[in-house]
């Protein structure tokens, strides 16, 4: 009966997919992937092993994914929206209180051949069920607040459960593709500043719920030579490898900090560091461009949806990347506190790249619509 | 499904949003340009072929003095090898083979190359791994010499603890050593596995306002790992200096005294303020050897040692009173008032109590003794009686209050509280009823009643101070609040302290012999023989009694405890002489320890 369903909201014909996908978009994530496999290989010394080849594989098979996402309807995801986010709720409770049991912060439940990590799950269910709920609703009533609660609600909870595993990056996140959704969905602006003087308020309240680390690395943050042994060494180390790059870099494979292993974690969240190490400013600039060229498309599909539904997923997933870029480029230049955060396409790491190919594909999806509706 | 409204709102806030990402992308492109166009430079010449590598720069521990300002411990230079990881990373050298090959250079041993293997896991690897420490000038040298071809070995400077007066202060001031993996944990004042702690004594109590705060040291490091030139240095903070409430000059005294005997201890104290002056244990041992790493053969030989110097017996030794816990048994009666100055009885030489014969010490008899006479003489038959009169309960409430078995602990290692029977303990104990022979043993401090020469000390203080409930202390640093009474009648009170001065200055006292002779200087004080019915220090020794037939063979312990001047009382002081036999013999201690400490004062 599934097929069945999934059949009417499927398009089978290939011609279809290859005249009308946004090859562009495909193209730039391709770039970006690709700068991560290099990336990867010299962060390696020039291996394959163990990240880039993993990664280039996992690229591929979420490749087919997003543009197997793309291919069916993209109403059958509105039907399923609902379904989708109570499941990864659940899935998120569920690491909760395994993790309780088990072995301290667990972010992930074990299925057998692979992982899954219920909070990345999370991102694309609660754009989805934002999107969802939101399209629903006229302008008219989203602005009364009475509608608001539930939205809120579905932000929260899970945002609370992550920021519990913990997470903040994540958590935060979350709270994120929230407001942008809240905000485009045409909630009053004075709720926002309203909500954002509440929060402000609860910040000190907030500060107790941090664990000792977090509060740690805040802490270093506001005072990196505090602790220049511990915590504060990483910043430390990643700005002199970013500013030794200078404009036109050490070249690849020659970046000295990141290869004397100065540089920690550099395959993953300071990723960004090597690159700038080693391709300089005129790498860095190039590599930002491609970002802001990626999201500029994804608005331009955003603004030409006539989906409102379509509109609310392509600000999620614009958000994700952006926040993403974001948060990660300006940890490793001591902008912001050290979350982890990976950068996009490029850190290793196969969960975060499969989550953000899944959001493509639904972007693309979006885009494919109103081919679909004038093939119908 | 499309409407116009919505789709220009969506439009509009889209490109709010995207403006305000615009600007944030923005800043990162002006934080980017600021690293790598504007400081460029200064990053290049952090990085460029030579890297930077962090040193910890251990801080000065603080100096602990006397009360006059002597220095008792400080720390002096000394050098350690360490090895930097990150080189043999680079030269993808094995650490254990590596250590081996220097382990004849360094002398060290294989427990030695396991310790630094499991340093090494808790340590982070850009902080240089130590290897050995304190090596002495001479031996720096050769070894610079021989480590040329070794990358990665540093020869650091660092400090080492010294104890200018060796054993005279070792069991009050203690020792330092490397943390251990518990000390560790606790982390209290951010200690580390390169900053050295306070194992035992003060170095220990005081640990975290001794230590100080280490710095950090950033090194341009080259390819090899050697130095090339220090880029900023975080200075260390130094300790605090500590100021303990001994006295130089007596403690030496104290300890001169003391070496006579095998084995004896004795503790000094300011009355007024409870400060301790002089505390010693002998034998002592050298802290010097523990903070030189103590070899094997030392300390196993500390351990061996029957006179066991490793344990502060002024604090941890447990003795029978005998005859110094008679002021607690007559203060408990007159206070009770169940006898007045008047109450005598008649001694004539034992007692029975029921077909059990008790002997006085004095076969002879002492005839009849009234109160005064009975401390003067130390008559055994009075205090039974009037132990029996007070009854167990009151006598252990009255020791309690002078601070027997009841005192708070200084903090020092091996503390013990005395045990002061009543008939709760012997049921919880024993769980036996109370016998009137029971309070007969523990009327003359034998049987079940248990003190440390500090609780006598302190007992003394507190009945010479009029009844002030005067707490030692080892500390200048803390203010001083007076004591409180504790609410004995001062009458009876001195009716004691009358005893405790016709005991040394009547002819007749038990320590008539040994009196100071100065009249301004005049000593008050009690004998006691502690029966060594158990062996004393021994934990097993707590009422196992079936050692009747070693009485002969070990001589009893030598107790006395005296303040000084008896017309002002300022100085009170307990001495122990383990098997000195008689309690006279330790009297001549306390005489001159009295006298010199009243003579110091007029210097």
């Amino acid at each position: 009966m599934f097929l069945r369903v999934l059949e009417n909201y499927t398009i089978f014909k290939p011609i279809f997919l290859l005249k009308n996908l946004r090859w562009s978009i495909v193209l730039l994530i391709s770039i970006i992937s690709g700068i991560g496999f290099i990336m990867l290989y010299s962060a390696a010394n020039g291996h394959l092993m163990p990240w880039a080849l993993p990664q280039m594989i996992r690229f591929l098979i979420g490749v087919l994914l997003m543009i197997g996402i793309s291919a069916i309807n993209i109403r059958f995801w509105r039907h399923l929206a609902y379904l989708f986010y109570g499941g990864s709720f659940l899935l998120l409770l569920a690491v909760e209180i395994i993790g309780n049991i088990g072995m301290g912060a667990q972010r992930w439940i074990n299925v057998g051949f692979f992982n899954i990590q219920p909070s990345e799950l999370m991102k694309i269910a609660l754009i989805l069920a934002l999107a969802r709920y939101f399209s629903a609703l006229s302008v008219e009533e989203i602005q009364k607040p009475k509608f608001l609660l539930l939205p809120l609600f579905m932000i929260l909870m899970p945002a609370m459960l992550v920021a519990k595993q913990p997470d903040l990056g994540t958590a935060l996140l979350l709270i994120m593709i929230g407001a942008g959704i809240l905000f485009t969905a045409g909630v009053k602006v004075r709720y926002f500043v309203g909500l954002g003087f509440v929060s402000l308020c609860c910040l000190p309240l907030a500060w107790c719920f941090l664990k000792s680390y977090q509060k740690n690395r805040i802490l270093i943050f506001l005072n990196p030579e505090k602790d220049p042994l511990k915590s504060g060494y990483h910043i430390l180390q990643s700005k002199i490898a970013l500013g030794s790059g200078g404009i036109f870099g050490k070249g690849f494979q020659a970046g000295t900090q990141s290869h004397l292993n100065f540089l920690p974690e550099k395959q993953t969240d300071f990723i960004f560091t090597m690159f700038s190490e080693e391709f300089g400013f005129i790498g860095a600039i190039c590599l930002l461009s491609l970002y802001f060229l990626l999201m500029l498309l994804s608005l331009k599909v955003g603004l030409e949806s006539r989906d409102r539904f379509g509109k609310f997923i392509v600000m999620g997933v614009l958000i994700t990347v952006f926040v993403y870029v974001f948060i990660n480029t300006s940890m490793v230049m001591g902008l912001v506190p050290v979350v982890g955060v990976p950068l996009p396409f490029v850190s290793y790491g196969g969960t975060a790249l499969l989550t953000l190919l899944m959001s493509f594909g639904f972007l693309l999806g979006v885009d494919l619509q109103k081919h679909r509706k004038s093939m119908t | 499904m499309y409407d116009d409204k919505n789709q220009s709102l969506f439009t509009r806030r889209s490109i709010v949003l995207g403006t305000i990402g615009v600007g944030l992308l923005g800043v990162v492109v002006s934080r980017l340009s600021y690293l790598q166009l504007l400081k460029k430079g200064y990053y290049a010449l952090l990085s460029d072929d030579n890297r930077i590598s962090l040193r910890f720069v251990p801080p000065k521990r603080g100096k602990i003095k006397d009360r006059w300002g002597s220095v008792l411990a400080y720390d002096i230079k000394s050098f350690r090898a360490v090895v930097n990881l990150e080189i043999l990373e680079l030269n993808k050298i094995p650490l254990r083979p590596y250590l081996e090959k220097l382990a004849s250079l360094l002398n060290l041993t294989e427990q030695d190359i396991k310790n630094i293997l499991k340093e090494k896991k808790r340590s982070l690897k850009f902080i240089p791994l130590l290897l050995k420490d304190n090596i002495s000038w001479a031996d720096v040298a050769k070894i610079e010499l021989s480590l040329l071809d070794m990358p990665g070995v540093l020869i650091e400077e660092g400090t080492r603890r010294f104890y200018p007066f060796k054993e005279v202060f070792s069991h009050i001031i203690g020792y330092v050593g490397i943390p251990s993996e518990n000390e560790l944990k606790n982390n209290e004042g951010g200690l580390n596995g390169n900053l050295k702690t306070g194992k035992s004594g003060l170095e220990k109590i005081f640990d975290v306002s001794l230590r100080g705060e280490p710095g950090v040291r950033k090194v341009e490091v080259n390819a090899r790992g050697r130095p090339i030139r220090d880029l900023s240095q975080e200075k260390p903070k130094e300790g605090q200096d500590f100021i303990s409430t001994f006295d130089l000059d007596l403690q030496q005294r104290l300890m001169e005294e003391l070496r006579e005997h095998p084995s004896a201890t004795g503790v000094l104290l300011d009355i007024r303020t409870g400060d301790i002056l002089a505390l010693a244990s002998q034998p002592s041992f050298d802290s010097n050897l523990f903070s030189e790493n103590i070899s094997q053969e030392n300390w196993q030989a500390l351990q061996k040692d029957p006179f066991t110097p490793l344990i502060n017996k002024a604090v941890g030794g447990l003795y029978a009173p005998g005859s110094t816990f008679k002021m607690c048994v007559a203060l408990a009666a007159l206070e009770k008032g169940v006898i007045d100055e008047h109450t005598s009885s008649y001694c004539r030489g034992h007692m029975m109590l029921g077909n059990h014969k008790f002997h006085c010490w004095k076969k002879e008899s002492h005839g009849r003794v009234a109160l005064r006479e009975a401390f003067q003489r130390s008559c055994d038959i009075y205090f039974w009686e009037i132990g029996k009169r007070a009854g167990i309960e009151e006598i252990a409430r009255m020791a309690n209050r002078l601070g027997l078995g009841s005192l708070p602990f200084l903090g020092l290692n091996g503390e013990k509280r005395g045990v002061i029977p009543n008939k709760e303990w012997k049921l919880g104990r024993f769980n036996e009823p109370w016998y009137m022979g029971d309070t007969f043993n523990a009327s003359i401090g034998q049987g079940y009643v248990l003190s440390t020469p500090l609780e006598l000390a302190v007992m003394t203080a507190r009945l010479a101070s009029g009844g002030k409930s005067v707490i030692p202390r080892l500390s200048l640093n803390e203010p001083f609040s007076p004591f409180e009474s504790l609410g004995i009648q001062e009458r009876h009170i001195n009716l004691i302290l009358e005893g405790m001065n016709r005991a040394c200055n009547e002819p007749g006292g038990t320590a008539y012999a040994h009196r100071i002779q100065e009249l301004d200087f005049l000593m008050g004080g009690k004998t006691g023989t502690s029966q060594v019915k158990r062996i004393s220090l021994s934990e097993r020794a707590r009422g196992v009694r079936k050692t009747h037939e070693l009485e002969w063979k070990l001589r009893n312990h030598s107790f006395f405890v005296g303040y000084a001047p008896i017309h002002a009382p300022r100085y009170a002081m307990s001495v122990l002489i383990e098997h000195g036999g008689d309690g006279l013999n330790s009297v001549p201690i306390v005489q001159r320890l009295l006298l010199a400490a009243q003579k110091r004062d007029f210097a």
